[in-house]
Formats: structure tokens, C-alpha cells, sequence
């Protein structure tokens, strides 16, 4: 089962720290490697609560490695 | 309909070996009306035969400059430049072409090898007259190109090169003719077939040049176009307008710059956008496809990056290719000759706050910077805001 994450790369979510979120997406424990296919997308419209991703059908504001992490784990709970 | 033909002119030039200074000189004058290049070769090698042929050009492309016409130029010159004594040479060689945008030519040569004339991939034979001016025998010959017609002017170190070494007699027009088409196959532009001119004469003489050697590439085509859409309109009603001005124009390179943009023209179009899957650079949000536009990058950072780039054009030699949207919007900016932007005015009030604590450029005010420079670079810019 594959979790969709998309990263919003517009200028807002650029500047306001998608990077740190991508670095840890491309650098995720070994056991989630297989489970999440990472992509970026241009703009969600939310620019003034970036940075954005969205996890399945789940779109997360002000987002932080964190709270994406706890979403894909949460998605892949959902979908066992 | 008048033909309006874009001429593109690349110039290379070796040094004899252990001169620091090529006795070779090229000037080109560009006006509205016409494309001049002049040439001069100077008598022998060194500082002596660079400060002929500099003399030479810079009196041609002086009395150019003021429309005066190429007979009286070259009259001018053969009239005012002594001749050596010693070997009852002129000090140095001359010609001039005068190209005009409906493809018309004026050649006059003095000294210098022929003009090459090539069209799809034959060469042409260029019906000369020998004329007297000033006691001079010159050349001269008038006729018309098209668009994808390929001329070489070249010294005569380019024609000689390798002789006695490499070739018994050089390297030979047919030399040169057949290393044009090699590399203009590669490239759309003049300048690096006219380098890897220079790089073939360089190794006929084995990395030693027995002569100065320049080749100058002169291409004839077609005025390239660049459509640039960025920013939504003000008011987004006029949406579905902005996005078929966008699309109505034909034969042009497509760009858009701005997420939203990005995604007002996939709806606009009924098509998908994907952003691509990398970061080229970090400091560069990556670009994205959309089927039918030739390329869709991020709006204000690219833009700003693709400003600092350009200003920086002359000193940025990088050898390694890069992709990310700044430098790829660059190049296309780079080969177009006309350049429409289409700008958005609507005001995304997320983007306020970092423009000035980053030192970010408005969208407007980038936009107005880069036709500021595409201007100097001969392009003609025309911006339209919505």
C-alpha cells in the first residue's frame, strides 16, 4: 500500500521551509521507504498557511516534518 | 509581406602561436536598417598587425554608424591607409557586408578570402565583380538570402591552416565548409559553430597557429518568439482572456512563470499540471510541464534569479549544463529575439511580506528590469499587463 505525499513547491511554501520537509521525506527510515511516493505540486492556494502538503486526500497546513510524518503514519494505520 | 530576417553573428579568432594578440579584428554595426560586419586583417602578425586591422575597422565602422555609404567607406580607407613600402602590400585586408532584414547583401571584399555562401547544406556560388575603388581592386557582389542560409567570412590563416604539416595546401575552402556543416548541425547559433571553427583550425596547425585565424558565422532566420505569462489578472474574471491571448499567438516558445499562473492555464487548457519530481537547485523551486507549453517554472523567485543571471551572463561560464527553472528560463529568454510578456497583476498578500525582508523584486518591477536588459541585448521586449 503507497501513501501519496505531495509537497507544495510554490514561492511560499519554498520560503517558508518545504525543504526541511523534503529532506526528511527523502530521508525516511527504511521501513516507510517502500510505503510513501513523494512528489511536489505547484500551488495549493493556501500560500498564507504554507507550507503545504498534502497526504493522501489530507491536506496539511503550516505544515512540519512532524505533523507530516504523523500523518503518513496515521494513513498507513487507516489503510492496514 | 517583407521578409524580416534575424541575423545572427558568432566570431572566433586564434592568435598566431606566441602572439598574445590576434591581428584579426571584426566590428559589426547593427541598426534598424541593416546588419554590417566589418573585417580587417592586418599585415603580418603581433601588435603591429592588430593595431592595422583595428585602425582599419574602427574608421569602417565609424563612417557605417554615420550612413555613410560602402563605397565611400572603402574609399575612405584605401585612400587614408598607406601601403608597406618594403613589400608593396596594403597594410591590411578589408571587407564588408551590409545585410538587410529582407535578406538583400552588399559584399565588398578586398584581399580577404571569399566569402562562403551555404544553403541547405550546398555551398553557393556569389556572382563578384572586380570594381576599382580608390585604386584598389576590390570585389563586390549583391545578392539575396534566406532564412537558414549560412555565410563564413574567414581570414586567410583559416584557409592555409595545417599547410605543410597536416595538409599539403591547407585546410582549403572545402575544409571550412565541410567543418561549418559538421558543427552547425549542432547548434542553433553562430557563435559556437564559429569557436568550433576556431577549435578544427587550432588542431590542423596542432595546437601551434602559423597565422591569425578568425571565422565569423553569419546565420539568416527567422525572428524567434517568446510568449511569457506571469501572474493572474487583477481580476480573475478575465482569466479565460489572459490564458487565449496567451495561447492565440503562433510559432512562439510558450512560458509560464507562477504556480498559480501554472495552474490558471492547466484549467484554462483543460490539461494536467506536474511539477517535476527534483530540485535542480536549491534555492529554486523546481519546474513543472504542461502538455502544449514549452516551459513552466515558479513566478517570483525564478524571475528574480533569472534577473540576476542575466545580468550576469558575460561572467557566468559555467561547463556543466544546469535545469533548474531560473537558468532554463534564461536560455529561452537567451535565444528569442522578441519577447512578449503577458503580467498578472493581481497581488498575492502572502508574497508581500517576504519581498522586502528577502529583497525580493515586485513581479512588475522584474519584469520591467529584465526588458531594460533584453533591450540592450538587441531583443525587442513588449510587456502587456492584465
Amino acid at each position: 500500500m503507497i501513501v501519496s505525499v505531495k509537497v507544495c513547491a510554490g514561492t511560499s511554501c519554498h520560503l517558508l521551509g518545504n525543504q526541511e520537509i523534503i529532506d526528511v521525506l527523502e530521508n525516511m527510515p527504511a521501513q516507510y521507504q517502500n510505503c510513501i511516493m513523494v512528489g511536489f505540486t505547484s500551488c495549493f492556494g493556501a500560500c498564507e498557511q504554507g507550507p503545504c502538503v498534502l497526504v493522501s486526500d489530507k491536506l496539511i497546513y503550516q505544515a512540519t516534518p512532524e505533523k507530516v510524518i504523523q500523518a503518513i503514519k496515521e494513513e498507513l494505520r487507516s489503510k492496514k | 509581406m517583407v521578409m524580416t530576417l534575424k541575423i545572427d553573428v558568432g566570431v572566433a579568432s586564434l592568435s598566431k602561436y606566441k602572439e598574445e594578440v590576434c591581428g584579426d579584428t571584426v566590428e559589426i554595426v547593427k541598426t534598424e536598417q541593416s546588419t554590417t560586419i566589418v573585417f580587417s586583417d592586418g599585415l603580418g602578425s603581433g601588435i603591429k598587425a592588430s593595431i592595422l586591422s583595428i585602425l582599419t575597422t574602427k574608421i569602417a565602422s565609424g563612417l557605417l554608424k554615420r550612413n555613410v555609404s560602402l563605397e565611400q567607406v572603402f574609399e575612405t580607407i584605401a585612400d587614408t591607409l598607406p601601403t608597406c613600402k618594403v613589400r608593396n602590400l596594403a597594410y591590411s585586408t578589408l571587407s564588408i557586408l551590409r545585410l538587410y532584414p529582407d535578406g538583400r547583401c552588399h559584399l565588398i571584399e578586398y584581399d580577404n578570402p571569399s566569402l562562403l555562401w551555404i544553403r541547405k547544406k550546398k555551398p553557393l556560388s556569389i556572382k563578384r565583380k572586380k570594381r576599382q575603388i580608390a585604386g584598389k581592386e576590390t570585389m563586390e557582389a549583391q545578392f539575396f538570402i534566406e532564412p537558414g542560409d549560412l555565410l563564413v567570412m574567414i581570414s586567410d590563416g583559416v584557409i592555409n591552416a595545417g599547410v605543410g604539416g597536416l595538409f599539403r595546401l591547407g585546410l582549403g575552402y572545402e575544409g571550412v565548409i565541410n567543418s561549418v556543416l559538421d558543427w552547425a548541425i549542432e547548434y542553433d547559433d553562430s557563435q559556437p559553430v564559429a569557436e568550433r571553427v576556431t577549435d578544427v583550425v587550432d588542431a590542423c596547425y596542432l595546437g601551434r597557429p602559423g597565422d591569425d585565424s578568425t571565422s565569423i558565422i553569419i546565420t539568416a532566420r527567422n525572428p524567434r518568439t517568446a510568449i511569457l505569462l506571469t501572474g493572474p489578472p487583477a481580476n480573475p474574471k478575465h482569466d479565460q482572456d489572459l490564458v487565449s491571448k496567451f495561447l492565440e499567438y503562433k510559432n512562439v516558445r510558450r512560458i509560464v512563470c507562477g504556480g498559480a499562473t501554472g495552474n490558471l492555464v492547466a484549467r484554462e487548457m483543460g490539461r494536467e499540471i506536474k511539477t517535476n519530481l527534483k530540485y535542480e537547485d536549491p534555492s529554486v523551486p523546481p519546474t513543472a510541464t504542461i502538455k502544449g507549453i514549452d516551459l513552466v517554472t515558479e513566478g517570483i523567485l525564478t524571475l528574480n534569479k533569472c534577473l540576476t543571471k542575466l545580468k550576469n551572463i558575460d561572467q557566468d561560464k559555467k561547463t556543466e549544463p544546469l535545469f533548474d527553472g531560473a537558468t532554463l528560463l534564461c536560455q529561452s529568454l537567451m535565444k528569442a529575439d522578441r519577447i512578449i510578456f503577458l503580467v498578472g497583476t493581481a497581488v498575492n498578500p502572502a508574497h508581500e511580506e517576504f519581498m522586502n525582508s528577502l529583497q525580493l523584486l515586485t513581479r512588475m518591477e522584474v519584469v520591467k528590469r529584465l526588458q531594460t536588459l533584453l533591450t540592450e541585448m538587441d531583443k525587442e521586449v513588449v510587456i502587456e499587463k492584465y
